[in-house]
């Protein structure tokens, strides 16, 4: 193995390791998921869609929670411990060390939102009413193809948020300002980019562009629970591909520039 | 002959729009221990960090004519929780270019904390912690060491611990640069001197040369009578 991909691999070990191994990891990832498997046992009757559709509203605020509390202090706690200056005097890249966090955390994140959603699906599964025979056979009910849709896009909606909360760890200057940053970004995420584009009454397809929770929402309501038929799907994706390469880019510049 | 590690080349540094240091020249020889002296507040570990690459200089430039990794000790170091003494250090290998000839439990022992490898890092006394992040430069054998504030906060066993090392660091041919305030501890083992006055006045130079054209027979001589602190 390369040295790069050496340290690569260390800096995702470790990171993965801080986030399972905290008392505040367990706690927000024992919530998470808490919350993902009540509202499924409480929705699995309904079957796969409408499982899925009750945890979609859950979920625009879980993943963007979950990344927050999980990651906004890995790269700000490295840089005011001098553990960063450190790795750069070693000659480990920003775009390494920033790699290997970012992989890390999406790991953890994803695995947190994906696993608990998987085992949601196998709720639905075991749960979902069975007398009815025509509501048996509905794909709605019967098909669980909503709810693995619903898994793959959380875990891709895991990585536009991490590359924000990556940002503002490394935006900070100190630990109040990445909590006050993380507030800021869960409630943009969640609300304000969404608030905002209603209230300048912006065509759908560049609200979604603009808010990665509204691209998250349109894609698992018109791919995945097949409730919306012409959602802007492309604009959806674009919106997140293009918030992950803007952030990553700005916090790779910034993070290069400072000791 | 005289092999530089690192040099300095008409290097301005500024920090938070005052001027520390005006088109300032520098080399960092193969083993040779430099020291950075100057008063609280005067630049020195912004310097440190410039030479170590860690900060753009305002004008000139910092040359490296050695290959990473470079050993940085960080003024008030500290590690993430969650591992244990042994695994950060391992961690720090993984990172260096060769791997680290020297093992982790060797390495260990050299700083003293043989003993701690089980303890968890987080959990360490202030200056176990900088014993321990000595070990973390030592990690990648780097041609240079830069280590800020070593002996800060130190017993005398400890400071004469961090001292023997570097010591042996610098006879084993390393660039050794050393930001401190404990002048006394290492006055011996001094080669060249970096001595920063305000306002941004930086005088460089060889100790003994220094000690000549001063007219004082020790390091802190040389740095009262640079920065006119008087006794």
């Amino acid at each position: 193995m390369s040295r790069r991909g050496r340290a690569q691999l260390a800096i995702v070990r470790r990171e993965i390791r801080s986030l399972v191994g905290s008392p505040t990891g367990w706690v927000v990832m024992g919530g998470a998921v808490a919350a993902v498997l009540g509202i499924a046992t409480l929705s699995a009757p309904g079957g796969y869609q409408a499982t899925a559709v009750d945890l979609l509203v859950v979920l625009e605020v879980l993943v963007p929670a979950v990344g927050v509390a999980l990651g906004y202090r890995a790269v700000l706690h490295d840089r005011l411990s001098g553990e960063w200056a450190v790795h750069r005097a070693m000659g480990v890249r920003p775009r390494t060390y920033l790699q290997g966090v970012f992989i890390g955390q999406v790991t953890v994140v994803g695995l947190v939102i994906g696993g608990s959603l998987t085992v949601a699906t196998a709720i639905v599964a075991a749960g979902r009413a069975r007398p009815v025979a025509f509501l048996a056979s509905s794909p709605a009910v019967a098909d669980p193809t909503a709810m693995l849709w619903l898994v793959g896009l959380s875990i891709g909606y895991v990585v536009p948020i991490v590359a924000l909360v990556m940002l503002l760890s490394v935006w900070a200057q100190r630990r109040r300002d990445a909590i006050v940053g993380a507030v800021v970004v869960v409630g943009l995420v969640v609300i304000g980019l969404d608030a905002a584009a209603i209230v300048t009454a912006v065509p759908l397809p560049v609200m979604v562009v603009l808010s990665p929770g509204a691209g998250y929402r349109t894609l698992v309501l018109t791919v995945g629970v097949g409730l919306s038929a012409q959602g802007p799907v492309t604009a959806a994706l674009l919106g997140w591909a293009t918030w992950t390469l803007v952030a990553v880019g700005v916090t790779l510049r910034r993070l290069g520039a400072r000791p | 002959m005289t092999v530089t590690a690192i040099s300095a080349v008409g290097l301005t540094l500024t920090r938070g729009g005052r001027q520390l240091c005006v088109d300032c020249d520098l080399e960092l020889p193969v083993g040779e221990l430099t020291v950075v002296v100057g008063p609280n507040g005067s630049g020195k570990t912004t310097l440190l960090q410039t030479l170590a690459g860690l900060r753009t200089p305002t004008a000139g430039r910092v040359v490296h004519h050695v290959d990473p990794p470079l050993g940085y000790l960080p003024q008030r170091p500290a590690f993430r929780a969650g591992f244990t003494v042994a695994e950060t250090l391992e961690y720090y290998r993984q990172l260096a270019p060769a791997g680290g000839r020297a093992s982790v439990p060797a390495l260990l022992e050299r700083v003293g904390l043989g003993g701690r490898a089980d303890d968890p890092v987080d959990g360490l006394s202030g200056g176990m912690m900088r014993l321990f992040a000595v070990g973390v430069a030592l990690i990648g054998d780097p041609p240079v060491l830069l280590l800020d504030e070593p002996t800060g906060g130190l017993d005398p066993q400890m400071r004469d611990a961090i001292v023997a090392i570097v010591s042996e660091e610098r006879e084993g041919g390393r660039a050794v640069v050393l930001v401190t305030h404990g002048l006394g501890a290492i006055d011996p083992l001094v080669d060249r001197v970096v001595v920063m006055g305000e306002p941004a006045s930086v005088t460089v130079g060889a100790k003994d040369t220094l000690c000549e054209q001063t007219g004082t027979g020790t390091l802190e001589g040389l740095y009262r009578q640079l920065t006119e602190v008087g006794p």
